[in-house]
């Protein structure tokens, strides 16, 4: 038997869970919150195998209950309901610590899944979430990333790759070191390099300077 | 028994008025005799002046009393026959002005309208035609002077006279009226013009003869810089008393003293009060052309700041407005049907006609209930951060339009307040928006970074350039700087060379200083 608990301020939404799981012979709604602090009050006193929880309910915020959740009871599992666009917010939530996130409209065909995955241990996303990430990954690695540098990343990194220091490229850009450090770092990432010399052999092989 | 005291009162104020004019008069005539010009010459300015301050029906008693002490001072001046028709001239002078001005500015002249200011020159002007010319004739036929003379000397005394006069009293009574305490700074400049204006208007008495170069009556034009100088500073009421004040000062004093018997005297004096003219009616316009600039330009800066204000509160009242139809259309909207869906999907595992129509056309529900949401108020600002937002917005931007967008925001910006984030977000929309419209660009590069001092956000196109665009951006760029400006950041907006549209914002971030 796995117990649930739901968080969500919209008891019609909470019904309208309750009445999914109560198809499963399994599966069991344990307890109810509709707001914050209801949720970890819950969360912390009520005996459950995992956690629903709406990312907007009135209080704190959702991401505060999860990351205080997180802290309260690491291994409880907490899949995340939100009506909020899943491609902006469902890596961001499982970074914060969810093991899984739903799209509301999506519950009735993914609710049940999601649940048992979680509570077997496992991470769950959305199938068309998981195509969008799995897209990102395998998307082969562009033979010119330079081409997505922004302005000012472009312009820091010419003149590193040229051989300016940090403060001259600074003073010609009019900007703070601290901001054209910034920027070659964001260089670095952007094109998969460690150091600076990686950063003028590069520019070499793409006849980026002479 | 009260009427009776009223009575009295009035005949006595009447009897006072009659000699005031008398005095005028009279001291006028004994001083010069013949041309007895020399002081009176203002007298009926000063009168019509008296006249438009004083309510209406206290015209013709006023006008009565004047009459009888102008009367008795052309008597007593030995004009014998003479003195009936001129007494009645000047009371027929001061009507036609009167009447005049009247018609033209009302019951109450305005110094500060150049419009009246004129007025009072036309109708100054005017008014000593008709009666001069009677007197002249009358004066003629008994061989008193020459027609052409007297007409001539009547005509110009009286109008310059009445240019001059009845400013300074005007001007005067305003003042006294609004019991306004001046500063320091008006007193001086004020006391400086009279000052001036006197010695001017002296020195040009002192000329020997007309025409010849004199240092000392030359000097007479110093007058202009000063006259302009307090014109442009000072309100109309203040000018037209210093100016006038030291202009008539000028005249009655010094002329009786200076050429009393010489034969040039009348000619002589017409030419100083042409001149004293002049600076008046000068003094007049300018002070009068200064305020009403001054006027003007208080009403653009009070609207200016109105103008303002009112638009911060639309903005605001706007995005109010937008977050909480955002958040009723995600939390009823939203969460109804998100609730719908589960209950149908749940009943209808085994129908195919539902999964396949029913259940598809609500999720389709969703996700334009989730747009329109989201395009009013983007969740994502307020639950993940400006940068997130931004880059967020810059994907879909890219998504729709195909222009291709090189972010660069890291996590610069992440703990700014909702309401500058906001801002900031929305200059993000605006000129990417921009950039779809108008640019014709490739590609758009957004780069965000923050230090010690600032969060700056540049947004770069590589289109057609801003000034090659549609008006309708003008309103667009006044939105931004004026969003940018409320919440105390700065906003550039430049062409690129070679090609394209530049735009910078500059948020101050209050750092804690390490003690």
């Amino acid at each position: 038997m796995i117990r649930v608990l739901v968080a969500d301020d919209h008891s019609i939404v909470r019904r309208g869970v309750t009445g999914i799981l109560a198809a499963e012979p399994d599966l069991v709604v344990c307890g109810e919150a509709a707001t914050c602090a209801e949720a970890l009050a819950a969360a912390e006193s009520v005996d459950c195998d995992v956690m629903l929880l709406d990312l907007n309910m009135p209080g704190r915020g959702g991401f505060d209950v999860l990351q205080e959740v997180r802290r309260l009871r690491p291994s409880l599992p907490v899949v995340v309901l939100s009506m909020y666009p899943e491609e902006e917010f469902a890596p961001r939530v499982l970074r914060a610590g969810a093991n899984g996130y739903l799209n509301k409209e999506t519950a009735p065909d993914e609710l049940v899944r999601a649940i048992r995955t979680v509570v077997s241990g496992g991470r769950y996303v959305s199938q068309s979430l998981g195509l969008h990430l799995a897209a990102a990954m395998v998307t082969p690695r562009s033979e010119t990333p330079h081409e997505d540098l922004s302005d000012r990343e472009y312009q820091v990194f010419v003149r590193l790759a040229g051989g300016s220091s940090t403060s001259d490229i600074a003073v010609e850009l009019a900007l703070s070191s601290k901001t054209v450090s910034t920027y070659r770092s964001r260089v670095l990432e952007k094109l998969h390099l460690r150091t600076n010399a990686d950063l003028v052999r590069y520019a070499i092989e793409h006849k980026l300077v002479n | 028994m009260s009427n009776t005291l009223r009575s009295l009162a009035l005949l006595a104020r009447g009897i006072g008025i009659a000699a005031g004019a008398f005095a005028i008069a009279h001291i006028g005539n004994l001083s010069l005799g013949e041309h007895g010009l020399a002081v009176w010459w203002p007298l009926n300015g000063i009168i019509v002046a008296t006249l438009m301050i004083a309510p209406r029906e206290r015209t013709a008693r006023i006008l009565t009393a004047v009459t009888a002490g102008n009367l008795a001072a052309y008597i007593y001046s030995d004009f014998g026959i003479l003195s009936g028709w001129y007494a009645l001239g000047d009371a027929a002078e001061i009507s036609i002005a009167t009447w005049g001005l009247r018609r033209f500015v009302g019951d109450r002249v305005a110094l500060s309208d150049t419009r009246h200011v004129l007025a009072i020159v036309v109708t100054a002007v005017f008014a000593a035609i008709p009666p001069g010319l009677v007197c002249a004739v009358l004066a003629a036929r008994v061989g008193h002077h020459g027609f052409l003379s007297f007409f001539r000397t009547w005509w110009l005394a009286d109008a310059l006279g009445m240019i001059l006069a009845a400013p300074a009293v005007v001007g005067l009574v305003d003042l006294f009226r609004r019991r306004r305490s001046f500063a320091t700074r008006v007193w001086i400049e004020s006391g400086l013009m009279t000052v001036l204006t006197f010695a001017a208007a002296a020195a040009a008495m002192s000329q020997s003869s007309i025409g010849t170069m004199d240092l000392a009556a030359d000097a007479r034009y110093l007058v202009f810089p000063f006259l302009i100088w307090s014109a442009l500073r000072l309100s109309p009421q203040v000018t037209a008393v210093a100016v006038m004040t030291g202009a008539l000062s000028a005249a009655c004093i010094a002329t009786p003293f200076v050429h009393p018997v010489m034969a040039s005297a009348v000619a002589h004096m017409f030419a100083i009060q042409l001149f004293l003219g002049i600076v008046g009616v000068t003094a007049l316009l300018l002070a009068a052309t200064a305020q009403g600039m001054r006027d003007a330009l208080t009403r653009v800066v009070d609207s200016e700041g109105a103008l303002r204000r009112l638009s911060v509160d639309l903005d605001r009242a706007r995005e109010d407005e937008r977050a909480r139809i955002s958040a009723e259309i995600h939390d009823e909207l939203g969460q109804e049907l998100t609730a719908l869906k589960m209950e149908v999907a749940r009943r209808t595992t085994d129908d195919p006609r539902w999964r396949l129509a029913v259940l598809p056309q609500i999720d389709r529900t969703i996700a334009s209930v989730r747009r329109l949401a989201t395009d009013l108020r983007p969740p994502s600002l307020d639950h993940l951060g400006l940068p997130a937002a931004i880059e967020s917005h810059t994907q879909q931007f890219t998504r729709r339009t195909g222009i291709r967008t090189r972010v660069s925001i890291g996590q610069a910006g992440h703990g700014v307040k909702e309401e500058p984030a906001l801002a900031l977000y929305r200059v993000v929309q605006e000129a990417l928006t921009n950039v779809a419209r108008h640019a014709r660009a490739r590609s758009v590069s957004v780069d965000m970074t923050e230090d010690e001092f600032a969060l700056v956000l540049e947004i770069a196109d590589d289109g057609a350039g801003f000034d090659e665009v549609g008006k309708g951006q003008g309103l667009g760029i006044l939105g931004m700087r004026e969003r940018l400006a409320r919440v105390g950041a700065s906003f550039a907006i430049e062409r690129r060379h070679p090609a394209g549209t530049l735009v910078r914002c500059r948020l101050p971030l209050a750092r804690k200083v390490a003690a």
